[in-house]
This record gives C-alpha cells, structure tokens and sequence, in this order.
C-alpha cells in the first residue's frame, strides 16, 4: 500500500529547480547534462529519507522557497547552509525530519554556500525528458515544464513506509566557508594558449560575476588578463571548463553551459571538484591549482570515500532501526 | 589526427581545424567506432566540425590507458560508410512574416529575395553538429553567395522552427530562444519527435529545403496539431 504525499509552493524564492542526478549521454544532440550542481549533497539528502540516490530533490538557490506540505512526509536538507523554520520551529540540517500535514516551511537566505538540496521521502511523480526530471535553464519552459518552481506549483511524491531517522556525522559536513581552491587540469588548449593568460590563472584570485547562473560563471580578474585569446572553431565543452573569451575574460562552465563553444579551453576543472562549484556566489573570491592526473586520481578516491562512509552512517542508523 | 588531454574526464581526438565534409566524415567514422567499441567508462561522445569529445568517467579509465584503447581501434573511413544517415527534405515558409530578416538579408546580399530562397533551397547541407540549444544544427556550407553576418545584438525572442544564415552556416531553433541568427524563414515541423523522443536530424545527417506558401504553412499546422510527426514524409 502506498499514499500520495501533497507538495505545494507558496513563494518560489530566488530560483527552485527540480534536479536529479542529470542526463548524461545526449550531448551530442546539444543537450547538457544538467542535474543538481552539487551532485553529493543531492545524493545525501535522497539517502536521509530513503529514497534512490537519483530520485529528484529541490536545488534551492540562495534565497529560499515558502513550501506546504498538505500530508505527512519525512524531508531533509542538505548543501548549502540556509535558515529554514518549519511552522516557526528551526529546522536541523543534515538529518531526517518528520513533517505533519499542514506544515509550512519557510526558507531564508543562504548564510555558506549557495545551493541547498532538499529531498522529500518517495518517488517523485514528475515528467521526465531524455532520462531526467532536472530543470534545462537555458531553455526551461520547452521539455521539462514542471521543474521550475512557481507560486502555486503543487506536485507529489508515492510513499510506501516512514524511513528511521538518520543523520550526517557532524565531521563530514561542508561548512563552505570559503577555502576551496578548485584542483585543475590542462584543458585542450592548455599548450596554444598565451603563457602569461595561463598564468593569470594559476596566480591570481578571481572574484564570481553577477551574471552567473546554472550555465556557467564569469570569472572577474582583479588585475584584467590583457591577453585574449584566439577563438577556435567550435568543438565540444564539459562543464567544469574554463574557456578564455577573446577579451581575455575567462568563463567558468556548469551543468547547464550549451554543449560546443568557439572558446579555448585553457583548463578543466577535477570531477572530484565539480560539485564544489556549485557553492560559490556571485562576489565569492577564488583561486585555482594546477594538479596531474594521479593526484586527480587521488582527490576522486577521497569524494567518494567521504560519501561512502556518509552513506554507510546513514544505512547503519536507517537499518538498526526501532529508534 | 591528434589526441587531446581534456581534464581527467574528457579526450578529444582532433583533426584538422576546418569546416569540411571529407574531415567531418573522419570524425564521424571514429563516432562510429568508438560506440560500436563500447570501451567501458566512456559515456559521451560528441561530434563536431574537426573534433570528437570523449567524456569518460575517470573511476573507470584513465586518459592514458584511454588513448592506448583507441590507438588499436580499427577505424573504418571508406566514405561508403556512413552509418545510419538520414537525408532529409524540409519544408520551409520564406517570407516576411516567417522570415524576419529576409529582406534586410536579400538588401545585404544585393539581390532579390527570390533569389536568396533559390540559393537556399538549392544546396544538400551536412549536419556537423547540435549545439547552441538542444537540437539545434549546424548545417552548412552555403555558398559564397549567401554569406552574412549574425546580429551584432541578438534578437531577445526568435520563434521555434526559424530557420536562419550566419555565415556560411545555416541552421534551424528547435525552441524559442534568444539569437543572432538572420532568420529568412520558418519550418512548420517541430524537430523533436515525441513519438521516439529523439531530434530528427543527428550529426552526419543532410537536409535540403524546399520552399512552401503561408497557406501550405498552415497545413502542416493544421496537420501536424497535436499528431504525431510521419517521419518519412520527410526522407528525401
């Protein structure tokens, strides 16, 4: 027996998506990979209220939702830090919570980190497109209709059973608080590309432009890289990229960036790395380092060791069970 | 052919850098190859004009090892082999309403606006690549003749099915988008196809345009609402 769990919005907040864990596969058809940029804590938020690590959770950027929860549903928060009261109660991070029907939540602004993972417990009843329910920003409102929260967009999920409450050891969580220095990679343009751009990049600290979103951010030197770089004819683009512009502006790709691009591609930035992009707000400062392939190796061992026992913890609580 | 180190999750096998169908049927050809290779930890491969991009997931191959995989690929280039390519033949309403830019375009190219459709609609265009938005092609190369700029200040809403030049490329929006594209027209058949959930043109394909009233416009409208696109009405 399974009953239908009623979500409503009552106020969408700066911009809330529906993500999963993406498509990857259709870039060939220009279709980016998309999904939830800090694909970790997404996964993490699914595993606290029992469901598929893949199953939809909400991206909530920066600024958050007011939300209704019309029957009884578990949830749990995740990624960046946000205040969120639950009918004037504060709501705990990182932990399985029981929500009674009629419950209002309301979101702040995000204190670390600029997106936060919200999972309800059950499977979504959502539309897919090419294998995702994820929200396509750049061109939203064609294929995924529904994943674009707006004031009044209700949606449910199917429950079969309450899962026992689990939480993320307080060691392994991220407090974002703003040392992350990106772990880079030569791109394909790495070597044609001006030595003095190269290392502007390495050397300098740049600080995220207002006009970024889920695309991709722009990349504000504080001493202007005066060398551009020549465009090239197009060729495919990964997100985690950073292409210099012809004016020397370098550009940060994410999981929404178009597939090809006429741009170098100086750099890419590690997988294991690739979620923490997803933490930084416009006026963030960053640097990058430059790492080989073993130490990339390496970082990638780690992310997924650190999820490993995250999710061990989880599965050890939820199984031991009668709390 | 080169390869090309691309993070430690991507390798682009490279060609020489120019817009040509003999170096586009290379990179297809590797396309080909490579999927029918299935090497294990590849899940993206991306055709474009002189380059193949291979995603890969970095816990299963590394770059190196990746690179040895390919070298021992046998990779077919008999140009006979074309894989499963489509020849397309689309219907294209050219007018001022359909396309925006149509005269501005034929005032450009200093001719008539009959002949700017006759030279549009008389050329076999290769699909080099979808990018830009999902779907969108990259056809080309169109003559000398039809050569013009984009916008300087993209259009804030082009409507899905446009069908526009920018240089020697021409290609169609799949959605409505913002663009810079000088619009001479616009198809009335959406380029996804609901029924096997797929874009209708894929790298490697070839369209060729034919011209169509505004009535005939409205036909396929009419015909099309709601109906599940023929795809062979539109085999050439």
């Amino acid at each position: 027996m399974t009953r239908t769990v009623h979500i409503k919005c009552l106020q969408p907040g700066l911009l809330t998506t529906i993500q999963d864990q993406g498509r990857s596969g259709y870039q060939h058809l220009g279709i980016p990979p998309g999904g939830a940029l800090d694909k970790q804590a997404a996964r993490v938020a699914n595993a606290l209220v029992g469901n598929a690590l893949q199953e939809p959770v909400l991206e909530i950027t920066m600024i958050g939702p007011h939300l209704k929860f019309l029957d009884d549903c578990q949830i749990a928060l995740t990624g960046a830090r946000i205040p969120a009261l639950a009918d004037g109660h504060p709501l705990n991070y990182c932990q399985t919570l029981m929500m009674s029907a009629g419950t209002i939540l309301r979101m702040g602004t995000a204190v670390n980190g600029c997106r936060s993972y919200l999972a309800i417990r059950g499977t979504w009843n959502i539309e897919r497109w090419m294998g995702s329910a994820s929200a396509l920003t750049s061109t939203h409102s064609v294929h995924t209709p529904f994943a674009y929260l707006k004031k009044n967009t209700q949606w449910t999920t199917q429950v079969d059973r309450e899962i026992t409450p689990a939480k993320v050891p307080e060691y392994w969580r991220h407090d974002f608080s703003g040392d992350f220095r990106p772990r880079l990679m030569p791109g394909p343009e790495f070597f044609q590309a001006d030595y003095r751009t190269v290392k502007s990049l390495l050397q300098e600290t740049f600080v995220i432009g207002r006009d970024s979103n889920r695309m991709g951010y722009r990349l504000e030197a504080k001493v202007p890289l005066t060398e551009g770089a020549h465009d090239i004819l197009s060729s495919a683009v990964l997100p985690g990229t950073i292409q210099i512009t012809s004016s020397g502006k370098p550009i940060l790709l994410l999981g929404d960036a178009q597939t090809t691009g006429g741009y170098q591609r100086i750099a890419q930035v590690i997988k294991a790395d690739l979620d923490g992009l997803g933490q930084l707000k416009p006026g963030d400062e960053v640097g990058f380092v430059i790492v080989n392939d073993w130490a990339a190796q390496k970082a990638l061992e780690l992310y997924h060791q650190r999820e490993h026992e995250i999710l061990g913890a989880i599965r050890y609580a939820q199984e031991s069970g009668a709390s | 052919m080169n390869f090309l180190a691309y993070g430690d999750q991507g390798l682009v096998v490279e060609f020489e850098p120019k817009i040509d169908p003999d170096i586009h049927r290379l990179v297809m050809a590797w396309y080909r190859t490579i999927r029918e290779a299935s090497i294990p930890g590849i899940h993206t491969l991306i055709p474009a004009y002189h380059s193949l991009t291979i995603g890969f997931l970095p816990e299963a191959v590394r770059t190196a090892e990746l690179i040895k995989r390919l070298e021992a690929l046998e990779v077919n280039i008999d140009p006979a082999s074309t894989g499963e390519m489509i020849h397309w033949r689309v219907p294209v309403c050219y007018d001022d309403e359909n396309g925006q830019d149509l005269t501005h375009v034929a005032k450009m190219l200093q001719r008539s606006i009959e002949e700017v459709i006759e030279l549009h609609t008389r050329g076999t265009y290769l699909v080099y690549l979808l990018g830009f938005l999902p779907g969108f092609p990259y056809m080309g190369i169109l003559p000398e003749e039809l050569n013009v700029s984009r916008h300087k200040v993209p259009r804030l809403q082009v409507p899905a099915g446009s069908v526009g030049l920018a240089q020697r490329q021409t290609g169609i929006y799949p959605c409505a988008s913002p663009g810079g594209w000088q619009i001479i027209g616009r198809t009335p058949i959406s380029l996804f196809d609901v029924a096997v959930q797929d874009f209708l043109f894929h790298p490697g394909d070839s369209v060729r345009f034919y011209s169509i009233t505004a009535e005939e416009y409205d036909e396929w409208r009419n015909k099309l609402n709601g109906r599940p696109l023929n795809r062979e009405e539109l085999y050439d």
